[in-house]
Formats: C-alpha cells, sequence, structure tokens
C-alpha cells in the first residue's frame, strides 16, 4: 500500500481537450463537406436527400463522440502506464460528482437532441422517410390524395407492379415519373420482403395481408436498383432490378406501351385489391 | 429484510442451514411465476393484437362456423383453478397442521382443472385449423394445462414433504407451501385473464 | 457414502456404465426413433400430411423423447422420483468423484463452470467455422461454392449457433464459477436446476445441428414466420433447439438471481458486490423475463408447423407481424444479454491492472439496471420499415437512443479508472481496452440504426450485420476473451504462454477491425444480407473482408494452441494471486475446495479499495464462531 503524496496537477485533462479540440476541428469539416456528399443513398428524391443529411449529421456527431472516447484512453494508455515491474497503486479516486453530473447532462441533452431532430425529419420534413408506414400512413406530404398509386407485389422471387390508375395494368419492369409524388403500396403474396428502391431511398416490408404505403417524389431523371432487403428463401438475393426514374411524357409513353402488350393477358388478371390471400400457405415439398 | 448468511450456522460440510433452503425456494418460486407470467404474456398479447388485426376478417373463424368453446367447461376449470389456488394460500396462513389436507386438496382441484380441460379439448367442436382465434384458444388453454400439470407434480413433493413432518425442518415446509401456493396464484391470475379473453371477450 | 468409497477402481468398461453422457446419448437415440414412431402413429390420416412427404409431428415427438432420453440417461430423472418415493435429498455424491464428473451430472458449480466452458467453446468453435464457409462462398459474387439453399443454412446455422451459445457465454462458465465464490457462498441456490441448464445446452446444440440432415434452415437465426413455416423439417430442429436453450436461459436466470438475492456471505453488502456480480444480476434479470417470451413464440411455431393453427398465417386470420413483434420482444433484452456481462467483466478487470477502485461505482450499478429496464421498451427499432405501428415510430427511436445514456455511464466508469491510473498492460487488460474500442464503434454505428431516416437506408442491409459483429464479436467475445485470461490460472491451476497470448490478442483485435470495418461500407453501398451473390463491383471489397476473416480465425487457432499448449504439456502452476487482485476469489487456494470456504467468510471491505490507506483484507475466512458441527 502507498502513501498518497498530494500529486502536482499535471495539465492532463488540457492536454486531451487539446488534442480532441483540434481532431474534431480537422475531421468535422472533413466529414461533412469531402465524405457527406458521397454518404448514401444521395440526392435523386427527397427522401434520400433527408436520409443522407440524417448520415451526414450523424457521422459528423458521433465522430468526436467517438474522438473523445479515443482520445482520453490512448492518453491514458500512453501516459498512466505503471513503469517497472514493481506493482504500485494508483490514487484511490472513487468518483466525481460533478464529472459525473456533468456527463450524464451532456449525453443527455445530445441523445434528446438527436431523438427530437430525428422525429422531425421523419415525420415533418421527409414525410416518412421513405419507409414503409403501414396501411395508414400518418407522414403525409401535402397532396397525397392525388399521390400516383403504384402497387408494389413480392413474390418468391420476383417483384411485379401494378399501376391502379392505368386499369390494374401488371408489369415485371417499374418506371416511375419524375417530380410527382408516387404512393408505392407494398404488400407479398408469400412470405415477408422487403422493397428496397436504394437511390430513392424507399425501404418498405412487403408483408401477406399488409398494404404498407411509401412516399417518394423523385427530383431527376435516372435509374434506381431495386433489391429485396429481407430474407425471402433462396433466392432472395435475386430479386433485383433496374428501376427507371422517366419524365412525366416519357413514362406516359411508357405506360401505353406497356399497356399495349398487356392487352392480351390484362383480363386473366386477379383484380386490383390492396392486399391478395392465396390459398392457406402450407410446407412446400 | 436481512438476506445475508448468518456465519454460525455454517459447518465444513456444505450442507445449507434450512433457513437458506426456505428463502432459497422462496425467492426462486417469486421470480419463475415472473417468468411464467411473462410466457403467458404472450398469448395474452398474441389474442388482442390478432383481434385487433382481424386479417382477412377471419379472427373468428370462416363465417357460418365461428368456433364456440362451451361456457360450463371455462367456467368450471377456472373455479377449480381458483380454488385449487385459494386453499393452497390459504393453509399458508393457518397452522401447520392444515397443511396437509390444504396442499392434497389443492392437489385434487389443479388434477381436475387438468382433467376438465382434457375433456373439453376431446368434445371442442372445433379445432385448431379454425383461424386465428381457434388457434389462440387451443395453444392458451393447451399450454396452461401442460404448465398446471408441472405444478401439479410440484405440488405432489411438496405433500410428501409436509407428510413427513419429522424428516423436514418446520421452515422448510413451510416455504414449500408458501412458494408452490404463491406459483399457484399466479397461474390463476394467468387463468383469469385467459377466462376473461377466451370465453368472454373472444 | 463418503467421498473415499468412490476411488475403488473398476474397469472402464464398467465405468462407462451408469448415470454419464454416453448413456445420455445412447438414450437420446434411442429415444429420438421411439418418438418418431410414435409421432408417425399419430399423424396417420391427417389429412395435411396428404401430398408432402414429412410428418412434423413426428420429428417434434422424436425430439422430445430424445431429449428425455438424453436426460434421463444423464440421471436427471432420479432425484423427481426419488423425492416422489419419499426419499430425503442429497447432493453430495454428485460432487465427487475424479475427471468422469466433468462428463456427468455433477452439481458441484465449479464442474458446471468447467464444462459450460468447454461445452460452449466447441459450438462457438463450429459457428465458427460456418463463417469461414461463409466468407468462402462471399469470395466471388457470384454462386460458386454452396448452392443459395446451403449457404443460407450455413447463415441461419451460424446466426442461431452463435447467438443460441453466446447466450450463456459468460453467464455459463464465469457466472457459474464465480458468482458463487465472489459472494462468499459454498454452492448456487439451486444446484440441481443449474445442472440441468447446463445438460440443456449441448441437447440445443446437437438438435439445432441435426437440421443439416432434414432440409437446413434457409431462414436465418430470426426465422421469420411465414417463411420458416413454409420451410421443410430443418425448421423443426430450430424451433426446438430454440426452445430448449430459452428454458436454459429462463433458469439459469431464476437461479443466479435466487443466489445473488440470498446467499451472500455476511457484510457482503449491495456496495461491496463485486461489479461483475451486478452484471450477472442485470442479466439474470433479462433471461428470466425475455426467454420465456421465446420459449412462448417457438411454441407458436411448433403449433403452427405441427398441429395446423394459424399464429402467423395472414390468409388464417394470423398475422406474421405477430412473429416479429413476440420474436423481437425477446430479441432486443436478448442482445443485451449479450451485453451486460461484457460490461460486467471489463469493469471488473480495469481496477486490477489500473491498480485504482472502480470509479464511479454506483454510477455503474446506474448504468446496468438503465439498459436492463430500456431494454424492454425498444424492441420496435428492428421493425421500424415493416409497416406496422408507424406512429409509434418515433417513441421507438426516443427509447433506442436512450440507451446511449446508460451505456455511456460504462464509458464514462472506465474512463475514470484509467485516469492516473498505475496501468499494466497484462493480456487479460489488453482485451479489456479492445473491449471498449469496438464497442464504442458497434454502440454508435447502432445509433446510426436508432434513427428512422438512416435506418431505412441500412436496415437489412450489411451495415446492420458489422454493427452487430462490433457488439458481439468486438464486445462480448472480447470480452470473453478477457475472462479467460484473467481467470483461468484459478480455474485450471496452469499459466497461459503469455507470448502466444499477446499474439492472439494482437492478431484479433486487427484483424477484426479489418474484417468487419469495411462491412460498413458494404452496407452502405446497397449490400444486403443474406445473399451468397451480390453486385460484382462489390467483390473486391468482400474479398479483403474474408481474407481477413481467415486470419481472424487463425488467430483462434493461436488461441487454442495456447490453450492445448498451457494445459496439456507445459502445465506450469498458477500463483494463487497471480495479478495481486483483491477479489474474494484469488483469495483461495488453487483448486478450489469442493465447498469453497471452509466456513463463510465474513466480508470486511469491498474488492476495489487500491491504493486506499488502511482498507482491511477482504474478507475473514475464520470468523470466530461457533464451531463447525461435528466437531
Ligand atoms: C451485444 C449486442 C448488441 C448491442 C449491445 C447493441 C446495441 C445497440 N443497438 Fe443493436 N443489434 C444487435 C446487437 C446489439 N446491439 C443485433 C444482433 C442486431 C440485428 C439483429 C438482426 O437483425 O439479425 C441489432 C440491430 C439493431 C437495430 C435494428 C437495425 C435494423 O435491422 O434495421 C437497431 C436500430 O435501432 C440497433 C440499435 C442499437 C443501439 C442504439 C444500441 C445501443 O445500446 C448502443 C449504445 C452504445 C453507445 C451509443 C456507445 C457508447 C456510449 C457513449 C460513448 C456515450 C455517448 C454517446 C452518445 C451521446 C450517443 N441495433
Ligand atoms: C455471437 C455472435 C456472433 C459471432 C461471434 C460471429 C462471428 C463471426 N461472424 Fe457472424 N453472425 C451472427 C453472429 C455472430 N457472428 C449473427 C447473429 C448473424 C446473422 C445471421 C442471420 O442473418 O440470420 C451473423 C451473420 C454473419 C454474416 C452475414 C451472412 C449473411 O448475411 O449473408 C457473416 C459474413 O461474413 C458473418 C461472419 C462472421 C465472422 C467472420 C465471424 C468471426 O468473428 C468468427 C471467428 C471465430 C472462429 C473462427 C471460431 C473460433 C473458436 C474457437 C477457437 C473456440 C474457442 C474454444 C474454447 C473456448 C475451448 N456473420
Ligand atoms: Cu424477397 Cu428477399
Ligand atoms: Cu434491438
Amino acid at each position: 500500500m502507498t502513501e498518497i503524496v498530494p500529486e502536482r496537477v499535471h495539465p492532463h485533462g488540457w492536454r486531451i481537450v487539446g488534442i480532441w479540440l483540434l481532431l474534431t476541428a480537422i475531421s468535422v469539416p472533413l466529414i461533412v463537406l469531402v465524405l457527406g456528399p458521397h454518404l448514401p443513398p444521395g440526392n435523386v428524391s427527397g427522401e434520400a436527400g433527408g436520409q443522407r443529411d440524417a448520415n451526414v449529421l450523424l457521422t459528423a456527431l458521433l465522430v468526436p463522440i467517438a474522438l473523445l472516447v479515443c482520445v482520453f484512453f490512448v492518453y491514458s494508455v500512453a501516459v498512466f502506464r505503471n513503469s517497472g515491474e514493481a506493482i504500485v497503486d494508483g490514487p484511490p479516486l472513487k468518483g466525481h460528482a460533478g464529472a459525473q453530473l456533468l456527463w450524464i447532462v451532456l449525453t443527455s441533452v445530445i441523445v434528446l437532441a438527436l431523438a427530437v431532430w430525428g422525429s422531425y425529419t421523419l415525420i415533418v420534413s421527409t414525410h416518412g422517410a421513405g419507409g414503409g408506414q403501414g396501411p395508414d400512413p400518418i407522414a403525409l406530404p401535402k397532396g397525397h390524395q392525388h399521390a400516383l398509386p403504384i402497387q408494389v407485389i413480392g413474390q418468391q422471387w420476383e417483384w411485379t407492379f401494378r399501376y391502379p390508375t392505368y386499369g390494374g395494368l401488371e408489369t415485371r419492369d417499374i418506371a416511375i415519373p419524375a417530380n410527382t409524388l408516387v404512393a408505392f403500396h407494398v404488400t407479398s403474396i408469400d412470405v415477408t420482403h422487403s422493397f428496397w428502391a436504394y437511390e430513392l431511398g424507399v425501404k418498405a416490408d412487403a408483408v401477406p395481408g399488409v398494404d404498407n404505403i411509401a412516399f417518394v417524389t423523385a427530383r431527376q431523371t435516372g435509374f434506381f436498383q431495386v433489391r429485396c432487403a429481407e430474407l425471402c428463401g433462396l433466392w432472395h438475393g435475386h430479386m433485383a432490378k433496374k428501376g427507371r426514374i422517366l419524365s412525366v411524357s416519357a413514362f406516359q409513353a411508357w405506360i401505353a406501351a406497356a399497356q399495349k402488350r398487356n392487352a392480351a393477358i390484362g383480363k386473366y388478371l386477379p383484380k386490383y385489391n390492396h392486399v391478395y390471400f392465396p390459398a392457406p400457405l402450407r410446407r412446400a415439398g | 429484510m436481512n438476506t445475508t448468511l448468518d456465519p454460525a450456522r455454517t459447518t465444513g460440510e456444505p450442507v445449507e442451514p434450512p433457513e437458506l433452503l426456505a428463502r432459497n425456494i422462496r425467492v426462486g418460486s417469486r421470480i419463475w411465476a415472473a417468468s411464467q407470467a411473462f410466457f403467458f404474456l404472450a398469448f395474452f398479447f398474441a389474442f388482442l393484437y390478432l383481434r385487433a388485426l382481424n386479417t382477412a376478417g377471419l379472427w373468428r373463424g370462416w363465417p357460418p362456423h365461428h368456433p364456440d368453446p362451451s361456457l360450463a367447461f371455462g367456467v368450471a376449470i377456472l373455479i377449480c383453478v381458483l380454488a385449487g389456488a385459494a386453499v393452497a394460500r390459504l393453509s399458508v396462513y393457518l397452522s401447520a397442521a392444515s397443511w396437509r389436507a390444504g396442499t392434497i386438496a389443492a392437489l385434487v382441484l389443479v388434477l381436475a382443472a387438468v382433467g376438465l380441460q382434457s375433456a373439453q379439448f376431446s368434445s371442442l367442436g372445433f379445432g385448431p385449423t379454425d383461424a386465428a382465434y381457434a388457434s389462440v384458444f387451443v395453444g392458451w388453454t393447451g399450454l396452461f394445462t401442460v404448465t398446471l400439470l408441472g405444478t401439479a407434480y410440484w405440488l405432489a413433493t411438496v405433500v410428501g414433504d409436509v407428510s413427513r413432518a419429522g424428516e423436514t425442518a418446520l421452515v422448510l415446509r413451510a416455504a414449500a407451501v408458501d412458494a408452490v401456493s404463491f406459483v399457484l396464484l399466479v397461474l390463476a391470475g394467468v387463468e383469469i385473464a385467459a377466462f376473461i379473453l377466451l370465453y368472454i371477450v373472444k | 457414502m463418503s467421498a473415499t468409497a468412490i476411488t475403488v477402481r473398476r474397469p472402464v468398461w464398467r465405468r462407462l456404465i451408469g448415470f454419464n453422457m454416453l448413456t445420455g446419448l445412447v438414450l437420446g437415440i434411442g429415444g429420438w426413433f421411439l418418438g418418431a414412431w410414435i409421432g408417425g402413429q399419430m399423424a396417420i390420416g391427417h389429412d395435411y400430411l396428404v401430398g408432402t412427404d414429412q410428418n412434423d409431428v413426428g420429428i417434434y415427438m422424436g425430439y422430445l423423447f430424445g431429449l428425455i432420453g438424453w436426460l434421463v440417461g444423464l440421471g436427471f430423472a432420479n432425484y423427481p422420483i426419488g423425492r416422489l418415493l419419499g426419499r430425503p435429498p442429497t447432493l453430495r455424491h454428485h460432487e465427487t468423484g475424479g475427471w468422469t464428473r466433468y462428463f456427468r451430472l455433477c452439481t458441484d458449480h465449479k464442474v458446471i463452470g468447467l464444462q459450460y466452458l468447454f461445452g460452449i467453446g466447441i459450438f462457438f468453435f463450429i459457428g465458427g467455422l460456418n463463417a469461414m464457409l461463409m466468407r468462402t462462398e462471399l469470395l466471388r459474387p457470384v454462386e460458386q461454392v454452396w448452392p443459395a439453399g446451403q449457404y443460407l443454412t450455413l447463415v441461419g446455422l451460424h446466426g442461431t449457433m452463435m447467438i443460441m451459445m453466446t447466450s450463456a457465454f459468460i453467464l455459463g462458465p464465469f457466472g457459474n464459477y464465480f458468482v458463487p465464490i465472489m459472494i462468499g457462498a459454498q454452492r448456487m441456490a439451486f444446484p440441481r436446476i443449474e445442472a440441468l441448464t447446463f445438460w440443456l445446452t449441448p441437447a440445443a446444440g446437437l438438435i439445432l445441428m441435426s437440421a443439416i440432415a432434414f432440409g437446413g434452415i434457409p431462414f436465418g437465426w430470426t426465422g421469420y414466420a411465414p417463411l420458416s413455416d413454409q420451410a421443410r423439417s430443418g425448421a423443426d430442429a430450430y424451433v426446438m433447439a430454440f426452445l430448449l436453450i430459452a428454458l436454459s436461459m429462463t433458469l439459469i436466470g431464476i437461479n443466479l438471481m435466487a443466489t445473488i438475492l440470498t446467499m451472500r456471505a455476511p457484510g457482503m453488502s449491495w456496495t461491496r458486490l463485486p461489479i461483475f456480480v451486478w452484471g450477472v444480476l442485470a442479466t439474470s434479470v433479462l433471461m428470466a423475463l425475455a426467454s420465456p417470451v421465446l420459449v412462448a413464440v417457438m411454441s407458436m411455431v411448433l403449433m403452427d408447423r405441427s398441429a395446423n393453427t394459424s399464429f402467423f398465417l395472414a390468409s388464417a386470420g394470423g398475422s406474421p407481424y405477430l412473429y416479429e413483434n413476440l420474436f423481437w420482444f425477446f430479441g432486443h433484452p436478448e442482445v443485451y444479454i449479450l451485453a451486460l456481462p461484457g460490461f460486467g467483466i471489463v469493469l471488473e478487470i480495469l481496477p486490477v491492472f489500473a491498480r485504482k477502485p472502480l470509479w464511479g461505482y454506483r454510477l455503474a450499478v446506474a448504468g446496468m439496471f438503465g439498459v436492463t429496464i430500456l431494454s424492454f421498451m425498444v424492441w420496435q427499432h428492428h421493425l421500424f420499415v415493416s409497416g406496422m405501428n408507424a406512429g409509434l415510430r418515433p417513441f421507438y427511436m426516443l427509447t433506442t437512443e436512450l440507451i446511449s445514456i446508460p451505456t455511456g455511464f460504462i464509458f464514462l466508469n472506465a474512463m475514470g479508472t484509467l485516469w492516473r491510473a498505475r496501468i499494466r498492460f497484462t493480456v487479460p487488460m489488453l482485451f479489456a481496452l479492445a473491449f471498449f474500442f469496438n464497442f464504442l464503434i458497434g454502440g454508435l454505428s447502432g445509433v446510426f440504426l436508432s434513427d428512422v431516416p438512416s435506418d431505412v437506408t441500412t436496415h437489412g442491409s450489411y451495415f446492420v450485420m458489422a454493427h452487430f459483429h462490433y457488439t458481439i464479436m468486438g464486445g462480448l467475445v472480447f470480452a470473453f476473451f478477457g475472462a479467460i485470461y484473467y481467470w483461468l490460472p484459478k480455474m485450471m491451476g496452469v499459466v497461459f504462454n503469455e507470448r502466444l497470448a499477446k499474439i492472439h490478442f494482437w492478431l484479433m483485435f486487427v484483424f477484426f477491425n479489418l474484417t468487419f470495418f469495411p462491412l460498413f461500407a458494404a452496407g452502405f453501398l446497397d449490400m444486403p444480407r443474406r445473399v451468397s451473390t451480390y453486385a460484382p463491383h462489390l467483390q473486391w471489397l468482400n474479398d479483403f473482408v474474408s481474407a481477413s476473416a481467415y486470419m481472424l480465425g487463425f488467430s483462434m487457432l493461436v488461441f487454442l494452441a495456447n490453450l492445448v499448449w498451457s494445459l496439456v504439456f507445459a502445465r506450469i502452476p498458477a500463483a494463487e494471486n497471480p495479478w495481486a487482485s483483491r477479489g474474494l476469489e484469488w483469495q483461495l487456494p488453487t483448486p478450489i475446495p469442493v465447498e469453497n470456504f471452509a466456513r463463510i467468510p465474513v466480508i470486511t471491505s469491498g474488492p476495489y479499495e487500491y491504493g486506499v490507506t488502511g482498507a482491511p483484507p477482504v474478507a475473514d475466512f475464520m470468523p470466530a464462531a461457533l464451531p463447525a458441527a461435528g466437531s
């Protein structure tokens, strides 16, 4: 047991804060300006943009937190080591009410701010952030009554799409008009899938018996990648497609062509519905 | 409550003092009861959730034929479980002389509930395939019966304990009765919930 | 029966007969066939069998009877039958008898701890092997080594095996072994139940692996309902195995909680309880309350698959959402079941090698219980895009992010303990420090996921996968190895080769990070989980990851080599207290006697009073009390 000699107060704390401030001052601008524009899922739609902003902000906020902890650890490990073989006890500090209170207050403030800001983006600024909102969406974008409905049907292992405002037209590839509010109605006829349109920032589970609605407005024409984000069996990885964002007129032309192509088989399709119930599902084999 | 050991009681031989064993049984039974409550919470939730969702309008099964378990059986089972729990619990507060009669009566009542439930299953009038309500009914009551059966075994060992009064310490016998009756009490609570939901609310 | 009566020499074949693992295995396999036959008879004439080539009732009955055979063979039926026949219970004869007690029903908590360590170690190894096979498939973006179905089965087996086994990764070996010692008790509250919790584990592991013979489990560890309902009989193995593990977890939770609540030695007040014991207590609360829900949900799947109920079948009035809700109501507490014991371990190790008291002891306890309580309120963060209760998403976002606060306490404790410390860089300390680095990254990536707009990008992608490997592999497994290096000298009486141990640490730390950090990027670049084929432009990333994963696997071999070398060949006896720790367990002789303490000690001081002038020794081992009975 060593005797406690009151140590000369070392400026450890200030050094740690100094190093941390320096690293933060370097890293945060780098994150926001250099990394930020490349963070997913890009800016093709308002919803995707909202998600990207979330990712940028979270990175810019959490990296300094990580840096603080890391700087503290590295500094301690480098400076507070035991030199020599003899085991020497450190000062018996058991806690410090002020430091604890400060930490609790700081983390609480950060966390509450994150939750408030997250809810704000989710509900107000991005109207559900492109995520599936179930049959009764609460985060409604302006003019949602006039949104273009597109039904997305997941089945093992293919996506099909129906356009109820165009006579329930069913297609195997998807196109949406740019600068138009689109409401995806995602459902499934067998197991659970998840409709993931990466660049559009849309992800909504396709659940049998559920009409899962997600809103999106594309800002520009181009392509987007469709995938399945919920394990659905053997060829889960193969439920990938390229979707297209067309200008409104090109979209009309695309629809017309598709309608023509499908005219012959259209009458065999089941009537358009929000959900479909096949015969009770039993084990395969 | 002082929950630490008394050093004077311990010996080189690791045979716990009866007070400690008694406390273990009491505390263990409280936690076990909580675990069981969470187990049936899943069915409680399943009932309310499926009923609220009413997917495809099939909560109560395919139209003309709605599963309807007989209320008479339901009431009888409820009474047996409640009475069993009450008798077991009451005898805790009476003198040690009443433990034997109390636990035997509780055992009989619990076994009667198991028997009644089996009888109801054999004349149910519907089956597990009759959609959501039927599933919850069969699952909940079925697993509840299995749990009752397990508790009945425990109760039987307690009957054995209190019958051989000379062999085990009084504190141990008291704890055994207290523990099993507490679990029965919680199971009775589950049964009340089951009865209200499965027979009355539907 | 006295201990000396056992030492009569008997021929080996004779010693194999009796209640032991071998008998259990034989009866278990026999029971399987009996049960399968009975189940076959039960199912005859039921219309749902028509047109299918499988009978799930038969398989479930097989597992049930197999389980009964296994337990009877191990001797678990003797006690209940004896109880009913009026024989007085005794434990003594279960605790004696040479090395064979490691292969029998033994109620000595130290034997059970070691049984757990090696039993779980083997399953962990198998799970890790599966991971290596998966990484091999992912070397190329097209299907190459495994057909899609087998790849998915590998994923499911890896995930399920790992989650099932690591649930008791620390509570099983170290909780069982050290909690009674740390609180000054001679054994656990319910020794027979303790043995049962262990022996259910290999049964569950073997049942899970039998899935390979029945068509695999191509639905991941989460087993979402309509998919698992559709799967072939391998799903029955998954259901049964998870059910048994959940039962085992419930029981271990009850047992440890009761032990800590009732068996503390005199003077072991709540403020003197080692922080590891607090971690175990918090974990056991989660285990006792969350695992029963898993039992319930697995029995619902079981009924859906065998009795044709329709809990999860939308076309018959059920709902897949019900499964998802119930599964994650268990599943989220489960991930803290994985995390909390790790917190306990690292906070236990830090003061010893920092030579300082644990900084902010009360805060640490508050942090652990804060996590425990909050973890029951966050489960829908796994379901943000599922379309259920979208209106509740802000609530679940809030509760999930709140968990960062109590978890942050643990970091503050560590930082305070390191502050102006006298750190010794022993191997356990290295693992403890690495824990904080890895868990920091894992936890902060969790904050991304908890933010709904960000989760819409990353849900179902490799980002999630990287997140939880950082928290589990980087957190729990690092803590586990820290605990092994810290406590093995006491448990086995030998020292590890320090050189090899350091090589193990550095390889593991470096290649763990090289394996899983790039996968955050893979997730951001839209690589979904559970696929054997992926976008070609991600190949270089995946190749890099696979190469690192092999090196990670290699680091584990270094560990195994070290274990075998130190345990079998070198056998350098360990000092009784090599770390100069104040922990109660270190004050006992090695090997620890069967009854731990000759007398129940009286605890006189806290375990972390390093550097406190005039701190008394931790305990009085020969309290002046009445002479032991019989002497
Ligand atoms: C040990 C296991 C473990 C642990 C501890 C955690 C911890 C956390 N997890 Fe994780 N998680 C898993 C294992 C774990 N997780 C698994 C297995 C899955 C996937 C299952 C599957 O789908 O297969 C998953 C999935 C998962 C999801 C769902 C993702 C999806 O599928 O879309 C989410 C979403 O919110 C999430 C969030 C969190 C959060 C917020 C924490 C927090 O507890 C983290 C808290 C920690 C910190 C934040 C760092 C330290 C704190 C500080 C330094 C204080 C300062 C910090 C701030 C102020 C922010 N996790
Ligand atoms: C405890 C949890 C745990 C651990 C430790 C690991 C460890 C590893 N995991 Fe695991 N993983 C999961 C839990 C875990 N995983 C889960 C839950 C999933 C999701 C499944 C799903 O989607 O459903 C998953 C999914 C998953 C995937 C995604 C598959 C997919 O979605 O397609 C991948 C891919 O690379 C992967 C890789 C790895 C690797 C390389 C390791 C390596 O770290 C492994 C290294 C370990 C070894 C090589 C074994 C060495 C062991 C010993 C030497 C034994 C010691 C002996 C004694 C103590 C006696 N894991
Ligand atoms: Cu469809 Cu995965
Ligand atoms: Cu979670």
